[in-house]
């Protein structure tokens, strides 16, 4: 894999600057999150000229922009941030991704690891045989044509209104769960019978669904706001929209290659195809994407439903004994609408986010009640061997990143050199094992893939969100069952 | 003709090469199928006919593996062998293709907008056979392809670049080159 060789100027401990008379043509300087001791890393492969790259995206404004978990994606960097000017600026799909609105979402428990311990295995084994994963999976929820309109134009809000979930769960999720100018029209008829099979599944990847334990508290008010403290467990889950979402970005990208020659667009990379947000190519995609970013929070609704059912059905107690409620979901693949201050004045752009999440301080009216004086909650997981974190939105990342920060660990390793240099997947389950953690994945090759020494150690990147003042840390959690696709 | 599989960070990265254009498309077909499915087996008797279209190479190329993707993952139709006839679009050709009839279109999805100016539209034809994947089967799918990029995709001749380009595939009666990125 080539490195890059650029110019990479250090501002001050945790941001670095790719000065915007780097390549003609961009409009904006790049500015990367890290520490000096990770810069090595990030000059491995290209993702840095791929921040360059998004410098190009007309409307851009403040500077392209990656988090400390940034590395090598297609168009975007995964950990990019770009925010263009609403509306005279573009929408580009690659810079939400194709697995529109991927995300992460945690619930909390009343348990501790001694309520579970013996029946680890057992909730490992039936979660994974209730929650379908793996390629191609299909779910158990049959949807006609009429319902999964509904789901596209309703999200989260018609998985509670199905059963999956409860009412409460809706003012814990990104947007309430349901994503406003959504039009099933916009959406393909091949993406709607890609989604029809697949509501309710984690898919396979990266995606995953952990029962962990918080190992460490650091904001302690914070933490029994929501309900947390040392030793209690949580569940995350991490997927996305499926197919439906990817085809949806696939579509959109020969309307959006159209749109560039069209607009006399000049970009570096095709896949940053775009169009101005006020075209009708713009307003189709970012209403296809509403309904692809509300299926994904069906998704995860549907899944959290499930999760819950297998709780209480192993432990033998109610979901509201078990105190399973959700702590907050996050999008951490989406562009969208919001007002941000630039020099003193307040202006709407588009926020791309591809591998980054939304991190609102205390205040912003975007929150619901309960974190209004803290912030919003900010979920990062890390590889399956390792940690996971539990952040805050703070009024840094207003100022500096749009609102944004890291979303994972980001990976340092390709899929096959993780396979070809790495233990196999039959060692890491075993290793996992005898640390504690139990894995059950839907295929051995996917778990070789995702082993721990493929991904940067998440409590870096954590640390320099922290130290860069761009969120801050509440809670860590080390995993101790994983079902991964 | 044949294939090598490149290293990308999060993603998996091919390299394709073929001594003519409908080789080098069924050489690229085939290698999303390995890769989706290495272990699976399949005979060819059922059949289906896919066609599309697009102003380039590069992007015709994208829209051809899409196809094949929607049909492995939503059909569930693995195909074991893929023949592909590439065409050139003029308006003497197909005259019924005119940009009235697709922006009034009644299917749902993206508009696209006006075909190119720049040259002439290009179609692939394809006849597929394989068998529709039962349950089975289809827990034999090891990776899940989310899309294909258009990020460092490239469709080139070779035989009209220099000797360093020819060095780039191992098979000196390769005249087409691809390379494209898959998100996994």
């Amino acid at each position: 894999m080539e490195g890059w060789a650029g110019p990479l100027e250090r501002i001050d401990e945790f941001r670095w600057m790719i000065p915007h008379t780097y390549k003609k043509g961009m409009r904006v300087s790049g500015i990367i999150f890290a520490h000096e001791g990770q810069i090595s890393q990030i000059r491995k492969d290209q993702a840095p000229e791929q921040v360059a790259n998004v410098a190009f995206l007309p409307g851009i404004v403040g500077s392209s922009l990656a988090m400390p978990d940034i590395h090598w994606g297609y168009g975007f960097a995964i950990g990019g941030v770009a925010a263009t000017l609403y509306p005279e600026g573009v929408v580009s799909p690659g810079g939400v991704g194709f697995d529109i609105n991927c995300g992460v979402r945690l619930l909390r428990t009343n348990l501790k690891l001694v309520d579970i311990e013996e029946h680890l295995e057992e909730l490992v084994q039936r979660l994974f045989k209730e929650i379908p994963a793996g390629a191609g999976s299909e779910g158990v929820i049959k949807l006609g044509n009429a319902e999964i309109t509904r789901v596209l134009e309703e999200g989260a809000r018609w998985a509670v209104e199905k059963g999956f979930g409860n009412i409460e769960d809706l003012d814990r999720i990104e947007e309430y769960g349901v994503m406003q100018g959504a039009d099933p029209q916009k959406v393909s008829d091949k993406a709607i019978r890609r989604g029809i099979p697949q509501l309710g599944t984690l898919g396979s990847g990266n995606h995953f669904l952990e029962i962990q334990l918080v190992e460490e508290i650091y904001d302690h008010r914070a933490a029994e706001i929501m309900g947390l403290e040392p030793g209690s467990i949580t569940l995350m889950i991490h997927t996305g929209s499926r197919g439906l979402g990817h085809q949806v970005c696939t579509d959109y990208l020969v309307a959006m290659n159209e749109a560039v020659r069209k607009y006399g667009i000049s970009l570096p990379d095709r896949q940053l195809a775009c169009a101005p947000l006020d075209s009708q190519e713009g307003k189709d995609y970012l209403a296809a994407m509403a309904c692809a970013a509300n299926y994904a929070w069906a998704n995860r609704q549907c899944i959290t439903h499930w999760a819950r059912r297998v709780f209480e059905k192993v432990l033998g107690s109610s979901e509201k004994a078990l105190g399973m409620d959700l702590i907050y979901d996050v999008a951490h693949n989406i562009a969208k609408i919001e007002e941000h201050e630039i020099a003193g004045r307040k202006v709407k752009l588009c926020v791309h986010r591809k591998g980054a999440t939304r991190a609102f301080p205390a205040g912003s009216c975007d929150l619901p009640e309960i974190y209004q004086k803290l912030g919003q909650p900010v979920l990062v997981p890390g590889d399956m061997g390792r940690n996971s974190y539990l952040l805050l939105g703070t009024e840094k990342a207003m100022a500096e990143t749009f609102g944004s920060t890291c979303h994972g660990a980001g990976r340092i390793m390709s899929r096959s050199q993780a396979k070809r240099d790495g233990q196999s997947g039959k060692e890491i389950e075993s290793d996992l094992r005898s640390r504690g953690i139990i894995v059950r994945a839907a295929s051995r090759a996917g778990l070789a893939e995702e082993a721990s020494s493929a991904y940067k150690d998440v409590n870096e990147v954590v640390r320099v969100c922290q130290g860069a003042g761009i969120s801050r840390m509440v809670a860590r959690m080390r995993p101790l069952g994983v079902i991964k696709g | 003709m044949g294939y090598e599989v490149f290293d990308h960070t999060a993603d998996i990265g091919i390299r394709v090469w073929g001594e003519s254009l409908e080789d080098l498309f069924e050489t690229a077909g085939r290698s999303l199928l390995v890769i989706a499915a290495p272990r699976i087996l399949v005979q060819p008797i059922q059949h289906r006919h896919i066609m599309v279209e697009a102003d380039d190479l590069e992007a015709l190329l994208v829209n051809w593996l899409s196809e094949i993707l929607y049909l492995l993952y939503v059909e569930s139709f693995f195909p074991v062998t893929i023949t592909a006839h590439i065409n050139g679009i003029s308006t003497e050709i197909h005259p019924d293709i005119e940009d009235s009839d697709r922006s009034e279109a009644p299917s749902r999805g993206p508009k696209g907008g006006a075909p190119s100016e720049s040259g002439p539209g290009l179609s692939v034809e394809g006849v597929l056979s394989g068998e529709i994947m039962d349950r089975e089967r289809r827990s034999l799918l090891e990776v899940e392809i989310k899309a294909v990029t258009y990020h460092l995709l490239k469709v080139e001749r070779l035989d009209c670049k220099g000797r360093a380009d020819r060095m780039k595939v191992p098979d000196q009666r390769a005249v087409w080159f691809a390379q494209f990125i898959l998100d996994i």
